[in-house]
């Protein structure tokens, strides 16, 4: 849905890079670079913003009107 | 006793690796006992701000209020100044509604306003979405403290994201806590102790040189290297061995032995960000003093 603020796992507050790295992964580069140069050396933090499927950009339109 | 816990020995730490937020140091004549104690205690005593309780005026974005408090309490608030600031974790989780909740409303005596006095801060939020088509992120760095010393480390952390015409405002109660109450509270991510290895190489004779050559690749972190003059296996760095004993199983037999130390241990851990390395560190040892005081204390109370 949204990207978590922290690793699951090890806590490590990964939801900071998510907009560097979407911008990134957009213009084509390859994940493991863009991985690497952001610092995330543990793979339970990399598989979180490798795998993560950002629903909430489409969800977001349909909401009742209040 | 034991010559491993003889405490005469000289005790020395060397810092093998320091960045901002990570640091590897070496205790040597520190009994392991000892150091994994000091390891639990960074991990689960030494206190830092999290937000703890949420208001909701309005909320209609996707995410439901459960959804975006959680998030709200994930996020890294700024404590280096804070410990000395605020009360302790004790006695301000009294000063929270949800603590009620759980304790039967006999059981417990509500602490006076007064005494909440400098237990927590509020930290509040409000946005809207006013364009017609565009989402809008509502990041931590929009979050307004009253307190310009517990802010956000992160100001880039997306907390929610509203369609056109969504708005949200809330007002949050940040607090000092401990790890043992819930891992948002812990200063660190990852705080582990491990072993040193102690690597001894025989020399090797022609005939399975070229194979040592080979089984060296095995080697997950490239610390072993062949000298061809002495014929026979270097260790470039036995700190960096991980004792994985892949070497052992793929070299010629008896070519090279791992085994651990038992006077030297290896210390790391990493910050989320709220307190320095140095801070967590120090106030761990405090923690670990006073606590080593309170067991002479009633010790001596005993006799």
């Amino acid at each position: 849905m949204i990207i978590p603020v922290r690793c699951y796992t090890c806590g490590y507050p990964i939801g900071r890079h998510w907009e560097e790295f979407k911008k990134r992964i957009e213009k084509g580069e390859d994940p493991k670079k863009v991985l690497d140069d952001l610092g995330i050396k543990r793979y339970c933090c990399r598989r979180i913003l490798l795998s993560h499927v950002p629903l909430i950009y489409e969800v977001a339109y349909y909401k009742r009107k209040v | 006793m034991n010559e491993a816990y003889n405490v005469a020995q000289k005790i020395d730490v060397e810092i093998r690796k320091l960045t901002d937020i990570y640091i590897e140091l070496i205790f040597k004549n520190v009994p392991l006992p000892i150091l994994n104690a000091l390891r639990r205690i960074i991990q689960l005593e030494v206190p830092v701000m999290a937000i703890d309780e949420v208001i909701f005026y309005e909320n209609s974005t996707v995410l439901y209020d459960e959804i975006i408090a959680h998030r709200l309490g994930l996020i890294p608030l700024r404590s280096e100044e804070a410990l000395d600031k605020y009360g302790p974790p004790e006695k301000c989780i009294k000063c929270m509604e949800s603590y009620y909740a759980e304790a039967s409303e006999e059981a417990v005596e509500r602490p006076s306003s007064k005494d909440c006095e400098n237990c927590f801060i509020y930290i509040r939020g409000s946005v809207e979405n006013l364009d017609e088509e565009e989402l809008k992120t509502f990041y931590s760095g929009d979050l307004l403290s009253d307190d310009p010393d517990v802010v956000p480390v992160y100001k880039e952390i997306p907390i929610v994201i509203l369609g056109p015409h969504q708005r949200l405002s809330f007002d949050a109660k940040a607090r000092l806590g401990r790890g043992i109450e819930h891992s948002k509270f812990s200063p660190v991510s990852v705080a582990g102790v491990r072993y040193v290895a102690e690597i001894s190489t025989n020399s090797l004779d022609d005939t399975n040189l070229k194979d040592a050559e080979k089984c060296l690749e095995y080697c997950p972190v490239k610390i072993l290297e062949i000298s061809y003059e002495d014929k026979k296996i270097l260790v470039k760095d036995p700190y960096e061995c991980i004792l994985c004993m892949q070497c052992v199983k793929r070299c010629p037999e008896n070519s090279i032995k791992i085994s651990y130390r038992k006077d030297q241990y290896i210390l790391f851990f990493e910050s989320v960000g709220q307190l320095s390395i140095r801070k967590i560190l120090l106030t761990a040892i405090d923690i670990f003093i006073n606590k080593i005081d309170y067991l002479l204390q009633q010790i001596k109370e005993m006799r």
